[in-house]
């Protein structure tokens, strides 16, 4: 039927072709209307599930449920934003934070390279073309767990496919051979890292780039970092090269032609006062990152006077600031802070990265490590919690039933396992100086070789007691009044102002702000208490 | 075989339809699962023309300025309605260390207070010292039923200001060469009205005693100066003599002073590695096995790479490598002449290594069966006048 009326036979009679006429354009009207509306649901239909997915507020897998939470404690992100040209994501001063760490629970900590994988990730999956630099900072102690850690972090970095990767004072702490290795072009991929004015083995020695030119979205990106003035002097490297960074930013301005670029980013190592100082004197740069800042970046970017914005990245890898490039005249430049938090999630990527770093800490052990054991500054050996309990019934008991007593158990039930680890070690064994890392003469080895060394015992806040133990069983002869003393020597008490200070001091070893930043002795405290007033009261 | 072809309306029409119901089915899914929370009403009514609330607030940042460690603080934010609809707002989340008090004028525990059109509401943040010292900055957000501003985050900055501070907070001394003096220096700064007492100063692993001497001095006016606040202080000069035995310096500079009645001990970390004065670098150079691996490479196409050659110490000016020998043959170096980076206690000499198409082929893959190539050099350095580079490489066809 319908291939007849769409062929008539003009040879028809006038009436049935007017007849024919007047029905086939209601049908064409009909049909084109047909037309349009169904393009229209084709094309709601298509936009819907766009904006749908366009928004990236969670990595991969994560639930309603978690976002939400997540969303509540650390805000929402990127609200009323449409699709972007590009988004810059600006990273920083992780200070050796290859993952977040403490005793409060790793959901409630923000930062880790997984996470932040994840979240570029997401980004790219809601189709918003992505550039990512870094300020430096990668590592913050030195030694050798540093530069394998430094490597690590290096690695994860250019998987995750950085553009910019700066120096802070603490990488450049580094030997030079490490650092070239770290750092070195693989195979045909160009090296993230860049620095105006640094220079592994000299500027001219050219392992590094001065600058780099990246297209994204449309959009060309100029990048490059400097080691500002004020941290120059900390670098006591000969293999390494700083020049000021005024005079490196002139040369490398001129190499970065400017007008090539929608935009230029500086990233200054330095203080915030140098950043804006830079500003000021090379307003070719539109987005000027600081290191130095507070911990937590501001939620609004600072506009300085010539237009710049100043980005703050806070610590510990703990945000990720992202600002997005919009094809409007009104409003062509927004920003989020984004807290690297658990509605990212893990990722294998960088799982296996932290695996292989775990791996490489257990394989070269800690004398690999150059720990060599140091004398605790009381002279004292240890002797082990076990040793303390026979004794001190209750205070054993007490200290069973804390999650101290089983400290070491938590780092081998992690996936990977981070019973070899250094800084994780220092505060879950007994006779480890807990800030520096490092291990006490007759402390903790390893469960093979000293395992009544295991967990966070008594001694560590009591102090080494393997001459106190030695005595009392009677291995050891002593005059009572030696006897005394070994005693007093353990004794401790929170019952003067100074003594508590001392006790609370003592606890913030380990309860620091980065490991257990809600840790208040009086609330935990009563958990712990195995006074003697505890005690008899219980009996 | 005739294929017969769909018709391309129904084709187009079934795309449509399915277009169509993919997309509206995953937004109203979307929809339908996304929890509402506070402040999410909000945009339910964004596009209404009916009374809204409008929260206008005069600043969401507050500068505190330097403030003493362990000192409190507290600001008050003023959220005014300038709307025509009653302004809901609840306390949302803060940063670790800040607390918003209650909301003036509603009971102990409330969280959420309602804004009558034309009325104000003060929003207290009060914060405490804690840390080191240094910048410091902490947010609180309170979620609004505004349509325009769902949530409004709250910010208060400022420096805190330490007891005192070591200026830098540790020495890190790498490549310090076993045959060379070398010197850091210290500050000490304080920051109460009272200057310091100095008590004792040392290095504390007493086996550096005799190759590392600290000297003290107190600043200057002018370097007071330097670091704001500050209001006294000390400088510690560091002298380290030639003869560190080769490896890693993990000690620290111990210093007592006295400062308002309390004994302060300042721990600053003394770390380096001393190494020898001639030492390679580069991507391929295997440090931990001292060997340079080039791998397996084709003949055909050849390879070219670079590594360093660094030169410090006294006699590193001396330093002027020449090639005696090369296995295996393929191989072309060629060596740059010497030049001084940074300050000229380091002198760097590139070495290209080259493998041009057509190299014999070769097998020094370092293995049970492949002993490894080597480059041998007559370096021009006294105490090292020759070295002797492992190559691990084979040349394929």
């Amino acid at each position: 039927m319908s291939t007849y009326k769409r062929s008539p036979d003009f040879s028809s009679p006038h009436s049935l072709f007017m007849h024919f006429q007047l029905h086939d354009i209601s049908q064409l009207i009909l049909n084109r209307l047909a037309r349009i509306m169904l393009l229209a649901i084709a094309v709601v239909g298509i936009l819907s599930v766009r904006v749908s997915a366009s928004t990236p507020d969670r990595g991969h897998g994560i639930s309603d449920t978690i976002e939400e939470e997540f969303r509540e404690r650390n805000g929402s992100l990127f609200t009323d934003w449409p699709t972007p040209q590009a988004v810059l994501v600006i990273t920083g001063e992780l200070d050796g934070y290859i993952e977040p760490c403490g005793c409060t629970g790793k959901e409630n900590q923000k930062g880790g390279l997984s996470r932040r994988q994840n979240f570029l990730t997401a980004l790219k999956s809601a189709g918003w073309p992505v550039v990512a630099v870094d300020l430096g900072g990668l590592v913050k102690r030195f030694g050798r767990q540093a530069e394998v850690k430094y490597q690590s972090i290096a690695d994860g970095l250019r998987q995750m496919g950085y553009s910019g990767i700066g120096f802070g004072p603490a990488d450049l702490r580094l030997p030079a051979e490490e650092l070239v290795a770290a750092v070195a072009p693989v195979g045909n991929e160009p090296t993230p890292f860049l620095s105006a004015n640094v220079g592994l083995l000299g500027l001219d020695a050219n392992i590094t780039p001065r600058f780099r030119v990246v297209e994204i979205g449309g959009l060309r990106v100029g990048i490059t970092s400097v080691l500002g003035n004020s941290k120059s002097g900390d670098i006591r490297n000969a293999a390494i090269e700083v020049t000021a960074a005024e005079t490196a930013l002139q040369e490398v301005v001129k190499l970065m032609q400017p007008g090539l670029c929608d935009h230029y980013v500086l990233l200054s190592w330095g203080t915030p006062e140098e950043a804006r100082s830079l500003a000021e004197s090379f307003p070719q740069f539109d987005i000027v990152v600081t290191a130095g800042g507070a911990d937590e970046p501001p939620s609004k970017l600072p506009v300085l006077d010539n237009g710049a914005r100043l980005v703050e990245l806070g610590h510990k890898g703990m945000f990720a600031v992202t600002i997005g490039f919009f094809d409007t005249k009104d409003d062509p430049i927004k920003s989020q802070r984004v807290p690297l938090d658990a509605r990212w999630g893990e990722s294998e990527d960088m799982i296996d990265l932290l695996a292989t770093y775990q791996r490489q800490l257990e394989s070269l052990g800690l004398d690999g490590l150059g720990l060599s054991p140091v004398r605790h500054q009381t002279g004292r050996r240890f002797a082990g919690s076990d040793a303390c309990g026979d004794c001190h019934a209750y205070a054993y008991e007490v200290w069973e039933d804390s999650s101290h007593s089983y400290a070491l158990t938590t780092l081998e039930d992690q996936d990977p396992r981070r019973d070899s680890d250094p800084e994780c070690l220092s505060c879950h064994v007994v006779g480890w100086a807990p800030q520096r890392f490092e291990p006490f003469e007759g402390g903790f080895v390893s469960m093979e070789k000293t395992p009544h060394l295991a967990h966070n015992g008594c001694e560590n806040c009591h102090g080494p007691a393997a001459a106190h133990a030695a005595v009392e069983r009677g291995d050891v002869r002593a005059s009572i009044t030696e006897r005394d003393r070994l005693r007093g020597e353990l004794a401790m008490s929170i019952d003067t102002p100074e003594s508590k200070t001392k006790v609370v001091s003592n606890c913030l070893e380990c309860h620091d702000l980065d490991n257990s930043p809600e840790f208040d002795f009086e609330d935990y405290w009563p958990s712990v208490d195995h006074t003697e007033e505890v005690a008899e009261a219980n009996e | 075989m005739k294929i017969s072809l769909p018709n391309p309306w129904f084709v187009a029409i079934i795309a449509s339809v399915l277009g169509g119901l993919t997309g509206s089915g995953t937004a109203l899914l979307r929809a339908t699962t996304t929890p509402l929370r506070t402040g999410a009403f909000a945009t339910r009514s964004a596009n209404s023309s009916g009374p809204r609330p409008e929260a206008r607030i005069a600043e969401t940042t507050y500068n505190f300025g330097r403030v003493n460690l362990g000192g409190t603080g507290s600001h008050a934010f003023v959220i005014r309605n300038a709307g025509n609809a009653p302004l809901l707002i609840t306390k949302g989340t803060t940063s670790c260390t800040c607390t918003v008090s209650d909301f003036e004028g509603e009971g102990e525990g409330k969280n959420s207070r309602t804004i009558q059109p034309g009325e104000d509401v003060i929003v207290r943040i009060e914060w405490t010292g804690k840390g080191d010292g240094g910048p410091f900055r902490q947010s609180a957000t309170i979620l609004t039923n505004d349509p325009s501003q769902p949530e409004i985050a709250f910010s208060i900055e400022g420096t805190v200001i330490p007891t005192w501070k070591a200026e830098p907070n540790g020495v890190y001394v790498s490549g310090l060469s076993a045959n060379a003096a070398s010197q850091a220096e210290v500050k000490i700064y304080t920051f109460s009205e009272q200057l310091p007492d100095f008590n004792t100063c040392q290095v504390a692993d007493d086996s550096f005693a005799d190759r590392i001497a600290v000297k003290h001095r107190p600043l200057t006016q002018e370097e007071i100066q330097e670091e704001p606040e500050a209001k006294g202080g000390f400088v510690f000069t560091i002298d380290i003599s030639p003869g560190l035995p080769l490896g890693k310096i993990n000690t620290a500079i111990k210093a007592s002073f006295s400062l308002e009645d309390e004994e302060i001990e300042a721990v600053v970390p003394l770390a380096g590695i001393v190494s020898g004065d001639l030492m390679l670098v580069g991507q391929k150079w295997d440090r931990r096995s001292n060997v340079l691996r080039l791998g397996t490479v084709s003949g055909q196409t050849g390879l070219s790479t670079k590594i360093f050659l660094t030169a410090k110490g006294e006699l590193r000016d001396k330093v002027q490598p020449r090639v005696v020998d090369i296995v295996p043959e393929g191989l072309d170096i060629k060596i740059e002449p010497p030049s001084q980076i940074g300050g000229g206690d380091v002198v760097r000499i590139g070495i290209e290594i080259q493998i041009p198409p057509g190299a014999p082929p070769a097998n020094n893959l370092c293995t049970e069966t492949a002993k490894p190539g080597y480059i041998l050099l007559e370096t021009g350095h006294p105490k090292t006048p020759t070295l002797k580079i492992p190559v691990c490489v084979a040349i394929a066809e």
